[in-house]
């Protein structure tokens, strides 16, 4: 199969299997708690629902609200032919971002969706500032994270990090690799809004991402919201395929390979989802003001991960 | 392997004492100093099986048998007679003490790179703890607290001599029992009077 066909392939499945993840997680959490819960097609209808809808756009909004859903989309598309999602080589524009590069492309993202909903109304402004705030204590660890990676595999690379990783158990048992993987998920936590942080919920005292998606309705509402299960469906695999378990993908490009790597993507993401149910069923949520204290600690782990990647050398023996 | 599981032992105590400069209410303190004791006491073990010695078996025996079990239920007891310590902190300040324990850590690490060649290598986390210590002790304003970091240095102390060089056992069970006189010394001390968490206001003009 031409690498072009992968990449599409690629772009595909993140376009198609992120309502599903987000629609199991809603199911494993509904059996968790002894409800019978929604279809775990649910996301598909409301996103279908969502497209249907008439679009109505507030006087005061300008021209950067209706682009920002269409901008930030189309972002989440870019990242996953520059990720490795199913196949683990890199595809044909994969050589033109490292890491940080696809952290410029997630925060491109995120920019236009802040500065477009920072006036709108009293709500979306409240979303706008507090992703501000709260983004800018979660970029070091993320950077830091980084950092911990450059200096385990000696580059920024994701392909190169997952073939170092899944090259040498040592370094995925080495306190460095261990550490940085409990930082990324406690990143992870928060990016994607889940338990201890919860910005998805209506309610005005915890409300993040939520909020800045207030105004919008149909079209829009739609792209924005399909945007943030890709943005949580990249975020996931790239946890998966780079930090956690960076087994298991296609390596040729044939099909029976690809439909493989696809699979074990999905099982994956199941197992990552089990403990996403395990925190949000166990974990309170957190008061706004204790997510400074929250991010702090992410922020230690991946402080103490550099720390004793210096102190023993990094790789266990 | 065995090296490998005393790294990450290591981190692990390194984890739990940021997570005694992060609670900021006193029974979970107390619970982490004894987990942080027990994990310091596998240690032992590990090192003691791998290299065949026994005076380290027995050091891990007394370690869980003292800083474990002993002095935690001696402090514990004290917070179940007095209602006084249910309290938390006064000020938590989190994300500061965090970031101040992280520029210790480092502080620490740069400064035994240096003191190395006297002291020997691989000391780096007993000392880092050994200055976190210092840093709870500061930090926190209750007796139980402090007594809490006392111990994280004495825990400091008997990692640095497991793993910098070997210390006759005689010398490790006479700290042992000035712990415990000191932890009982420190909670009869807190029960004749009755600030409680404050009691260090008092001595600030």
């Amino acid at each position: 199969m031409n690498l072009q066909v992968v990449n599409i392939i690629q772009v595909l499945v993140v376009a198609t299997l992120s309502p599903l993840m987000a629609g199991i997680l809603k199911k494993v959490e509904a059996i968790v708690e002894s409800r019978k819960g929604v279809s775990i097609f649910q996301p598909y209808y409301d996103l279908a629902k969502f497209f249907r809808k008439e679009l109505v756009i507030p006087t005061n909004a300008g021209v950067v609200y209706v682009l920002a859903p269409i901008v930030s989309f189309t972002c989440y598309l870019i990242l996953p032919m520059v990720l490795p999602i199913v196949y683990y080589n890199p595809c044909p524009y994969a050589p033109m971002v490292d890491f940080l590069g696809g952290a410029f492309i997630f925060g491109l993202a995120s920019f236009i969706s802040i500065i477009a909903t920072a006036d709108v109304n009293y709500y979306t402004a409240i979303g706008a500032s507090r992703a501000v705030t709260f983004g800018s204590f979660a970029e070091p660890t993320l950077i830091m994270v980084f950092f911990g990676v450059a200096l385990i595999t000696g580059t920024n690379n994701p392909f190169i990090t997952n073939h170092v990783l899944a090259r040498n158990i040592q370094w995925i048992l080495s306190p460095t690799h261990l550490l940085m993987i409990a930082a990324f998920f406690m990143l992870l936590l928060f990016d994607t809004g889940k338990i201890p942080i919860e910005s998805e919920g209506l309610m005005e005292f915890g409300m993040i991402d939520e909020g800045k998606t207030m105004e919008y309705s149909g079209l829009l509402y739609a792209l924005s919201k399909w945007g943030s299960y890709m943005k949580s469906f990249i975020l996931m695999s790239v946890f998966l395929n780079v930090f956690a378990f960076p087994w298991g993908l296609a390596t040729n490009t044939s099909m029976q390979s690809i439909i493989f790597g696809i699979a074990t993507l999905i099982v994956k993401m199941i197992c990552l989802i089990l403990g996403f149910v395990f925190v949000e069923e166990t974990f309170a949520k957190l008061r706004l003001f204790k997510l400074i204290d929250y991010l702090t600690i992410s922020f230690l782990l991946a402080i103490l991960s550099i720390i004793s990647f210096f102190i023993f050398g990094g790789v266990a023996y | 392997m065995i090296v490998s599981i005393v790294h990450f032992l290591g981190v692990l105590i390194l984890l739990t004492a940021f997570e005694i400069l992060a609670q900021s209410y006193i029974r979970p303190m107390i619970n982490t100093v004894a987990l942080q004791s027990i994990l310091l006491a596998i240690i032992m073990i590990l090192i003691g099986l791998s290299e065949k010695r026994v005076d380290l078996l027995i050091l891990s025996v007394l370690t869980i048998a003292i800083r474990g079990v002993a002095i935690p239920e001696v402090l514990k007891k004290d917070i179940r007679k007095r209602g006084i310590w249910i309290y938390r902190e006064v000020e938590t300040r989190v994300p500061a003490l965090v970031i101040i324990g992280l520029i210790i850590s480092i502080a620490g690490y740069v400064i035994y790179k240096e003191l190395s060649v006297f002291i020997g290598r691989n000391g780096d986390l007993p000392f880092i703890l050994f200055l976190l210590g210092f840093l709870v002790i500061i930090a926190k304003k209750n007796a139980l607290t402090q007594m809490v970091g006392y111990i994280i240095e004495e825990n400091a102390l008997l990692y640095a001599g497991i793993i910098i060089s070997h210390m006759p056992l005689i010398l490790e069970a006479g700290v042992f029992l000035d712990l415990l006189a000191l932890v009982l010394a420190g909670v009869i001390l807190a029960a004749e009077k009755d600030y409680g968490v404050l009691e260090l206001e008092e001595l600030v003009g």
